[in-house]
């Protein structure tokens, strides 16, 4: 009976319905949005793929960077502290759900982009698109790794239900060949994207500076667990001549009135202050760059050191959060802050030449062969790096190169972080280490992530301890050596994250005191 | 090719209706009165003729007139008596008597508007009650007047205030992506948009359709369940006025108990630049006021101010008038209503403004054989701040129970000052904090205005070809649009540092076309037939644009062109649907009935080559009272069983991936994986039921019951994937969700005299859910996570099961202690709290009639079912809730001062309140199990006594009918350990139950109502 009703049916719906079907399709069809094909079609359309992946990966919504860098990698790195009474990160309590967002970030919003386009501009034959994305690519994954160690790389993309996760070492090494494979394409320079590419205008030979540029911060990172690995990848990016060493190669992410700094919108907040680390170091080297960086708290000189830029200690608890910290704190510099209080809404940097300079600084020092001494490339990084931030000239800049003063106390009672001067100490290695890494804290500021791995691999700069720590894996006078896996993976991709908590590298606990792979001094 | 027709012409044909007018007819106007055998007046009974689709209500004295043809049939019904059957001969006036008998000969309309006798019916269905539905009129939604009226239903109203949207449910949550809600159906034609607004004065009759199986010709909506409003008609006779008005108060019952101990501060030191009331004692002596005015300085008193938070609410009213006019001839009838609503929330400022006209006219034209029949409502509506939901920074709630509790109230009402440079500012003891505010300064300084216009209407043609054959041509729309307006005044902290304004305008469209037409004969002696064959043209479209102006630069000046920073997006959804159907009822000896039938949808969101999906319904009936003989205190009893399987298509857009356009030169691809392969979703259901009428005594018990088991399968959902797979969620295709329960509704009269009787109707019902698949190698899905909890559907468990952070125990179930003499908590959402469905639902509404005078009362329960409180997790970081009082200033210890349920696994160490209460509340990642609490709860949700005038007593007056009733809604209101009230959520989606989150308090209501008839 149903069988013969459904024929019936089926008889008349069809002669009802002919020549409805194509309305269906179009009726179906989102006219707002861009279809896949749309994208492989078209190389500006790709352009538009690459901004977006190049804002995010840097974290550029301001939720997203407040909760994936200035809530964890800018507190941890020293460059400040947080006035909000309900955040415990700063007490080095991993807030699950931060955690979270920060890994989606990456994987959800900048690491599908990559992958569109490396599959695109590899079918094309865009040589000089494939170049440019695999350096994109490099500086995405190597931050995402340097926060939790193991993480999905190779398997990136896969579309199942699984996605292992590679070791450290392994995305180390394969991000050193992607560098390899960009630097050959672009060698004869070459352009594309136009002006969708928000940091070079699609110009290959400024690319080709900073891939290598890339490798020579890679380079170092593994100078402790992989020396020979280190030497060879440093000394391949210096005899590449393409590295970024001036100010005009910056790369800098590009932002607008809708993709902002999102520095221009957390600072309404009122979330963070100057840390007594950075007041202690700045103020006693006497570093006009404090200017540059932050404004006089509201209150003034509260402390009564002569100065009226005040840094508060990490790691505060809720009742001393519970009264106002903000008045007597120092805030980052106006030109950081909202346009409607006189901001600048600042590109985002992603590299900058004087960090070049002190990784040479370094190499140098670690008797790679990178045509110059520790102390000369110490000394210019400092010198661009004034240059970019403040006015001074070379007399100022050179006396403050040689200049032996010390970071101060940031209270007056507290001792200070460290006794080492600015001038280079060519006699002890370690020191000499300590300046460069610390020189190369300030200068990077405000990139809180890069500041915060190399604090982690070195040691340096010495921070103060925290004022308490909500974490007892990590006692006040140290830091997290990384992030603790993200509840999404726990619920989504547990046996990889499991393979990976089990490897070498984790060693079967995932929590933040276990040291990365590159952490190995 | 009809289909066709309809699609290309649709237009024509709509406006052809509209247009169409010729008047003729021999028909006559009868008149007549409805009593029971003592004489009392039957107001409400039902009066239609037979073979039409006309009917008419008696008015409250029992009178009523309406036009028929001699040798036609009127059919004359009311709940609880026998349906009388009389013939229209050459009299004009009819004086109906009816005996107080079983319900199952009343008379209901089910789908496409066919009414049938009740004693035909194969599935469940139950006429609700609507006496006092235009007088009791709860605050927000028509639709919260059925709570507690029928059985299997569910209902939990939102928190958004005057104009909340409501969340029901009938038998169970079964779509796990999709609603699980029902389809409301006025006059023969779905609406689109919300019922909210429709007037509760157009409502003549409400008869819920409780399963698919019911409902399988409405098409795959009315899977949940079908909810059909008959609207009131003209009449015939002469011009009649009605006047409706009512108003009422409505008060807070703030639950949430607070310590008034301790005030502002940390560490049991003051401090004003917190949310906590962690401070010293209170009690006598001052402390600097905490206000960062300038102008605002000095001391005050620390002291409790034990009603801070009731001090924010007002009294809320609500002022309702309706005016009504029916009239009528052979002809034509028309029925005309305004009602005007105004509504004052118990928040501040939380106000609407609604206009509702109908008109509706029924004209029968040559020689009654064609019929055009006309209904178009226009509503305009005005809502002012509405309330957002959970922990919207612009959720007033959510700063009002965090008032610290030394705040005096006559302080926080000055919630803005002017500082040095001119601007205004909030006065907020902690400036510029991320997630507080003066409650004060967010109900005057961040607002919304939703300004909605919306037109429902249909115009019908139905022709009769013979006295068996007729065609019905139907075109309906119901079109809303929405302006919505946001205001931010500066210094709003996080959410508009800067000020902001934000618009949307947005349109809904729902339009359908069908035919039908319709066979009915009696065969022969003993066979009926009745024969539907029907199409339907579906268009669904929502379309809107909004804009943001991302910061303001003349402060506090609402307009596009002050943008800092304008962006703009758009939003469209549209899907079409063409459905062929067929339905057929069989009577046999007027003993057996049966009922199949079967219908075809094709739909625009499905793949072109595999658009089309089928369904079908098929019941039996059998009185078996009338077939063998029953001992005689059984004077009636049915059986029924019916088995339907409702297809369904999937949303628009789903089957490609796309990328999305950002405002600056960005796209983003869509990270969710298109669905590929679609199977169309299922529902099967099955229910048996029967229907019997006792006679006990001097007693008849009228009982429905209903066993019923539904299945859906095959469901459209997403899973998260690893975000590393390059996506976020695939679809998948699958799951198979059971839900089976009873249902029994008795009706019972306890008096039944004259001047005096008592009515009572009791509803049950019980649901049990389980899942029973998900899809291959899936055990459990995760969805609606938010900071307290989430959900997970377990395969082998009942759907609904909440998950949150919780205490770690060992094997003995003992809590794990960590050093600090804390527990240890659960660092993911791992541990079941509960399930949050209720495990059964039961109402009492009982009628009392004295003479002029009715009782009327309505008492539910809802037993079962688990809620976590947000609002407790955050007030206990607070410090602010009576629990966190314990202790201060010394220590307390886990399992003997604040948990004593709960058994420590080792001996936990003194710890400070203030470290404990943080560590397992606050608004970032709270433990939810220490904040989870029953739901089940008790009310008195709805009590009337009203008095209606004589008609002797109004002789001299110019009035026919004048009635004044005094109502009242959740007067008593009781829960188990829950306080707050579990049936308020924070919203109406799929994701929104388990948790409770800065909603509106539960509230008493009192008021007024007055009906006068001219």
């Amino acid at each position: 009976m149903i069988k013969r009703i459904n024929s019936i049916l089926f008889v008349i719906g069809t002669i009802a319905f002919i020549g409805c079907d194509q309305d269906f399709a179009e009726i179906n069809t989102n006219p707002y949005a861009i279809s896949t094909e749309k994208i492989a079609e078209s190389p500006p359309i790709q352009g538009q793929v690459l901004a977006q992946a190049q804002y995010t990966s840097m974290t550029g919504l301001h939720w997203r960077f407040q909760i994936a860098q200035n809530l964890f990698s800018d507190l941890w790195a020293g460059y400040y502290a947080t006035t909000a009474q309900n955040f415990d990160s700063d007490r080095f309590s991993q807030v699950g759900r931060w955690a979270d967002l920060a890994w989606k970030a990456f994987y959800e919003e900048s690491a599908p982009q990559i992958k569109v386009l490396e599959d695109l501009t590899a079918e094309t034959q865009n040589t000089v698109g494939s170049a440019i994305v695999k350096i994109l690519k490099v500086n995405g994954y190597h931050r995402i790794t340097d926060y939790w160690g193991p993480v999905p790389y190779s398997e990136f993309g896969n579309q199942e239900l699984s996605v292992a996760y590679d070791l450290q070492q392994d995305i180390y090494r394969d991000l050193f060949r992607l560098l390899d494979e960009a630097s050959s394409d672009l060698s004869g320079g070459g352009s594309v994207y136009g002006s969708s590419d928000r940091i070079y205008g699609g110009d290959g030979s400024k690319w080709r500076k900073l891939g290598e540029s890339l490798r020579l911060r890679l380079a170092m990172r593994v100078r402790f667990v992989d020396p020979s690995l280190s030497k060879s990848e440093a000394e391949k990016a210096y005899n590449s001549g393409a590295l970024i060493t001036e100010s005009s190669d910056n790369a800098f992410v590009a932002v607008d009135n809708n993709n902002r700094n999102p520095l221009e919108t957390i600072t309404d907040w009122g979330e963070f202050r100057m840390s007594a680390t950075m007041e202690g170091i700045l103020k006693g080297y006497n570093d006009p760059r404090i200017e540059a960086y932050f404004d006089p708290a509201i209150d003034g000189d509260s402390d009564g050191d002569g100065i009226p830029y005040e840094g508060l200690q990490n790691g505060q608890t809720r009742v001393t959060l519970g009264t106002s910290q903000n008045e007597n704190h120092s805030d980052i510099n106006v030109k950081y802050r909202d346009v409607a209080v006189g901001g600048e809404n600042p590109p985002i940097p992603l590299f900058q030449a004087s960090e070049t300079h002190f990784l040479l600084a370094e190499a140098a020092l670690a008797g790679y062969s990178v045509g110059g001494t520790a102390e000369q490339y110490y000394n210019s990084g400092i010198s661009v790096s004034m240059k970019e931030h403040t006015s001074a000239t070379d007399e100022a800049i050179t006396a403050y190169t040689k200049s032996t003063s010390t970071p101060a106390s940031f209270d007056g009672a507290t001792p200070p972080t460290t006794d080492i001067p600015v001038v280079f100490d060519t006699s002890d290695n370690e020191r000499a280490l300590e300046q460069i890494i610390t020189q190369k804290w300030i200068a990077l500021f405000p990139n809180g992530w890069e500041a915060y791995a190399e604090a982690r691999r070195t040691g340096y700069p010495k921070q103060y301890p925290r004022v308490a720590s909500d974490n007892a894996d990590v006692p006040v006078n140290e830091i997290p050596s990384r992030l603790v896996y993200v509840a999404s993976e726990y619920s989504t991709n547990v046996d990889a994250i499991n393979n990976a908590i089990g490897s070498a590298e984790i060693g079967g606990s995932d929590k933040n005191n276990v040291k990365l792979w590159w952490d190995k001094k | 090719m009809t289909g066709n027709f309809l699609r290309r012409y649709r237009g024509e044909v709509f406006i052809a209706l509209l247009c169409c007018s010729i008047v003729f007819s021999q028909e006559k106007t009868i008149t007549g009165s409805v009593t029971d055998s003592d004489g009392v007046p039957l107001a409400g009974a039902s009066i239609i003729v037979l073979e039409s689709n006309l009917g008419v209500v008696a008015d409250f004295d029992g009178n009523f007139s309406i036009q028929a043809i001699e040798g036609q049939i009127l059919s004359v019904s009311y709940i609880g008596f026998e349906t009388q059957e009389i013939i229209v001969g050459i009299d004009d006036n009819y004086n109906v008597i009816l005996n107080i008998g079983n319900v199952l000969d009343e008379v209901v309309v089910t789908s496409l508007g066919i009414t049938r006798q009740k004693r035909e019916l194969t599935f469940a269905t139950q006429n609700v009650n609507t006496d006092g539905i235009d007088e009791s009129r709860p605050n927000a939604n028509l639709v919260n007047t059925l709570q507690g009226k029928v059985a299997g239903l569910s209902i939990q109203t939102s928190s958004q205030g005057v104009s909340g949207a409501s969340k029901v449910i009938l038998r169970g949550n079964r779509s796990i992506a999709g609603s699980s809600q029902p389809l409301y159906i006025v006059d023969g034609v779905p609406l689109g948009g919300s019922i909210s607004d429709i007037s509760p004065d157009d409502i003549a009759s409400i008869n819920v359709l409780r399963g698919s199986n019911a409902a399988a010709l409405y098409g795959a909506r009315a899977n949940n369940g079908a909810i059909i409003i008959t609207t009131k008609s003209g009449e015939i006779g002469s011009l009649k006025v009605n006047v409706n008005s009512t108003i009422t108060f409505e008060v807070p019952n703030i639950l949430y108990e607070y310590q008034n101990e301790y005030g502002s501060g940390s560490g049991g030191e003051y401090q004003s630049f917190t949310t906590g009331s962690w401070g010293p004692r209170l009690g006598s002596g001052t402390q600097p006021h905490w206000s960062p005015s300038p102008d605002i300085t000095g001391n005050i008193p620390y002291q409790a101010n034990p009603n801070n938070v009731r001090d924010f609410f007002n009294i809320g009213t609500t002022i309702a008038n309706n005016v009504s006019v029916t009239t009528g001839n052979e002809k034509q009838q028309s029925y005309f209503a305004y009602t005007n609503d105004l509504r004052k929330g118990i928040v501040p400022n939380n106000e609407l403004e609604r206009h509702s006209v109908t008109v509706k006219v029924d004209n029968n034209l040559i020689d009654s054989k064609l019929k055009l029949s006309s209904r178009v409502n226009f509503i305009k509506s005005t809502i002012n701040n509405e309330l957002p939901q959970w922990e919207n920074f612009a959720n007033p709630l959510r700063h009002a129970y965090r008032l610290p509790r030394n705040i005096r109230t006559q302080d926080v009402e000055i919630f803005e000052y002017i500082d040095s440079e001119g601007n205004v500012r909030q006065n907020y003891w902690k400036p510029l904090d991320n997630g507080g505010a003066n409650p004060y300064w967010t109900i005057n300084r961040n607002l919304n205005e939703i300004i909605g216009e919306r037109l429902i209407g249909y115009a019908s043609l139905t022709y009769s070809i013979s006295q068996y054959l007729n065609i019905l041509v139907r075109s309906s729309i119901d079109n809303s649009t929405a302006s919505r307006e946001n205001f931010f005044y500066n210094d709003s902290y996080i959410i508009a540092q800067n000020g902001n304004y934000q618009t949307q305008n947005s349109r809904l469209l729902e339009w359908n076309n069908d035919f039908l037409i319709s066979f009915n004969k009696d065969l022969s002696e003993s066979l009926s037939l009745s024969l539907n064959i029907g199409g339907n043209n579906r268009v669904n479209k929502s379309k809107g644009v909004n804009t943001n102006n991302g910061g303001l630069n003349a402060p506090n000046v609402f307009s596009l062109a002050n943008a800092q920073n304008l962006s703009a997006g758009q939003f469209i959804s549209e899907r079409e649907i063409n459905s062929l159907y067929l339905s057929s009822n069989l009577g046999i000896s007027n003993e057996i009935f049966v009922d199949l039938s079967y219908r075809s949808d094709w739909s625009s969101t499905l793949p072109v080559e595999n658009n089309r999906y089928d369904y079908y319904s098929a019941g039996v009936s059998t009185v078996i009272s009338d077939l063998i003989d029953l001992p005689p205190f059984i004077g009636f009893l049915k059986v029924r069983g019916s088995y339907a399987e409702v297809g369904n298509d999937t949303s628009p857009y789903s089957l490609s991936r796309l990328a999305n356009l950002r405002t600056g030169g960005f796209i983003q691809l869509d990270t969710s994986a298109p669905a590929s392969d679609l199977r169309p979703e299922k529902t099967r259901s099955i229910e048996i039921g029967l229907d019997t009428s006792l006679s006990l005594l001097d007693y008849t018990i009228n009982v429905d019951l209903t066993y019923y088991k539904s299945n859906s399968i095959d469901q459209l959902f997403r899973q998260d994937v690893p975000s590393g797979s390059g996506l976020s969620s695939r679809f998948i295709n699958g799951g198979n969700i059971q839900n089976s329960g009873i249902e029994a509704v008795v009706n019972f009269s306890f008096i039944n005299q004259k001047d005096f009787s008592w009515d009572t109707t009791f509803s049950f019902s019980a649901n049990t859910s389980e899942v029973l698949e998900l899809a291959e190698g899936i055990e459990n899905l995760s969805y609606g996570a938010n900071f307290l909890r989430r959900f997970q559907l377990d395969v082998g468990e009942p759907w609904g099961s909440v998950y949150s952070r919780g205490f770690e125990r060992d094997a003995q179930n003992r809590v794990l202690i960590d050093d600090l003499g804390k527990p240890k908590l659960t660092p993911g959402q791992s541990v079941l709290v509960g399930n949050f469905n209720p495990d059964w639902l039961a109402g009492s509404l009982n009628t009392i009639r004295y003479k002029n005078l009715t009782l009327r009362f309505l008492i539910d329960t809802r037993q079962g079912g688990k809620v976590v409180s947000f609002t407790r997790a955050v007030l206990a970081a607070d410090g602010a809730l009576a629990e966190t009082a314990i202790g201060r200033g010394s220590t307390i210890v886990f399992g003997t001062d604040v948990y004593p349920n709960e058994t420590p696994a080792t001996t936990p160490k003194p710890i400070d309140p203030e470290d404990f209460w943080t560590a397992i509340g606050g608004r970032n990642s709270p433990a939810g199990e220490p904040f989870a609490y029953d739901a089940s709860n008790m009310r008195l949700r709805e009590l009337s006594l009203s008095y209606a005038f004589n008609n002797e007593t109004l002789s001299n007056s110019p009035f026919s009918d004048v009635k004044i009733s005094i109502v009242g809604r959740n007067l008593l209101f009781f829960t188990n350990n829950a306080n707050f009230d579990p049936e308020v959520t924070h919203g109406t989606a799929i994701n929104s139950d388990g948790s409770e989150g800065f909603t509106l308090p539960s509230t008493r209501s009192v008021g007024l109502n007055l009906k006068l008839g001219f």
